[in-house]
């Protein structure tokens, strides 16, 4: 399937491999529109997620040739997700693990951070949302 | 871009060039991803504090809009892909037709993102301080669409872009200016429209999916 002649690009899959790649984009979309009406919730991010994941694989891969190739062009690809992810995963584990406003809560050991918080929130008052009232028009 | 045809090679070889030259597109690439990691830590932190909020304002997006340009991009990405395939088996009208598809899918995208704006704003959805939609949660659904608009607009900012350098790069292909060896430029170019695809990828569940 994969004929690695020497190009440019040192990395050339047939024609094929990109049709084949495409089909499955293609189909883990509809699995994820599918699946977002089926799962909902936290767990339905959490799917959506993981599919999303999935497809950005098969781009980078192959779309963008990053399955041959040299291996420098693979670190600095992944060291850019790996920085991306301490962003979003340190400000998740910062916003998920406490009450943005109001009322101080303790939420350590019980394993539902985040519907303590979100209980903290069903109590508070307009006045007091997460971050301050916004302006309105 | 640099220009893959000169011919005064700096480099030993002209594979080591090129290589260099995908690893400053592949830096590249990754200062976009942080760019765009930004707004979506920005989105998740809002997200956690208005989770319902959220939700609701997410199922007033367009999903028909935003699912057809999802697969809209997909393809241009298979038809970019394809383009240099193209290009490396020597076949030059092949190349054009395949970049122009791609071109087309790019312009119907920015098209039906207009189509999607134009609904929203006529509603009041708009940006920030101009938010005048009453029929959703006040807060959160303010950040919603605030964050959407900057998202999908910073997006289709480079979606255009994108077409632009599409359009430079078929014409040289039509020109006759790159080579089954020699093809720096349509790769590059080629990285850039993948990884404005990829983006949409997390866009889309996260904007107009999420329950």
């Amino acid at each position: 399937m994969m004929k690695s002649e020497p190009t440019s690009d040192e990395y050339a899959p047939a024609a094929t491999v990109y049709v084949v790649v495409w089909i499955a984009l293609v189909a883990l979309a509809t699995l994820t529109l599918f699946a977002s009406r089926a799962v909902t919730g936290h767990w339905g991010l959490v799917v959506a997620l993981s599919i999303a994941t999935a497809k950005a694989v098969l781009v980078i891969a192959f779309f963008m040739h990053l399955a041959g190739g040299r291996p420098l062009h693979r670190i600095v690809f992944i060291v850019a997700i790996g920085f991306v992810l301490l962003l979003v995963l340190g400000i998740l584990a910062d916003v998920g693990t406490r009450s943005l406003a109001g009322p101080y809560v303790e939420t350590r050991g019980t394993g539902t951070t985040v519907r303590a918080a979100s209980l903290v929130r069903a109590e508070m008052s307009e006045a007091d949302a997460p971050f301050g009232r916004m302006p309105r028009g | 871009m640099t220009t893959a045809t000169a011919p005064d090679i700096q480099y030993d070889s002209l594979d080591r060039q090129h290589a260099t030259a995908r690893l400053g597109m592949w830096v590249f690439l990754g200062s976009e991803l942080l760019l765009f990691a930004g707004l979506l830590a920005l989105y998740a932190a809002y997200r956690f504090a208005y989770p319902a909020e959220f939700r609701a304002a997410a199922a007033h997006a367009n999903l028909a809009i935003g699912t057809v340009n999802t697969y809209v991009l997909i393809t241009s990405s298979l038809t970019m892909a394809l383009a240099i395939h193209a290009t490396r088996g020597g076949h030059r009208s092949r190349t054009v037709a395949l970049l122009a598809i791609t071109i087309v899918l790019g312009l119907a995208f920015d098209v039906l993102k207009g189509v999607e704006y134009a609904e929203h704003l006529s509603e009041g959805i708009a940006p920030g301080h101009y938010y005048a939609f009453d029929a959703l949660p006040a807060h959160g659904a303010v950040l919603y669409f605030t964050l959407y608009y900057l998202l999908t607009g910073l997006h289709a900012l480079h979606v255009t872009g994108g077409i632009c350098v599409l359009v430079w790069l078929a014409l040289r292909a039509r020109r006759g200016d790159f080579t089954p060896r020699s093809h720096l430029a349509l790769e590059l170019g080629g990285l850039y429209w993948h990884l404005v695809d990829l983006v949409w990828i997390f866009l889309w569940p996260l904007l107009y999916l999420i329950q």
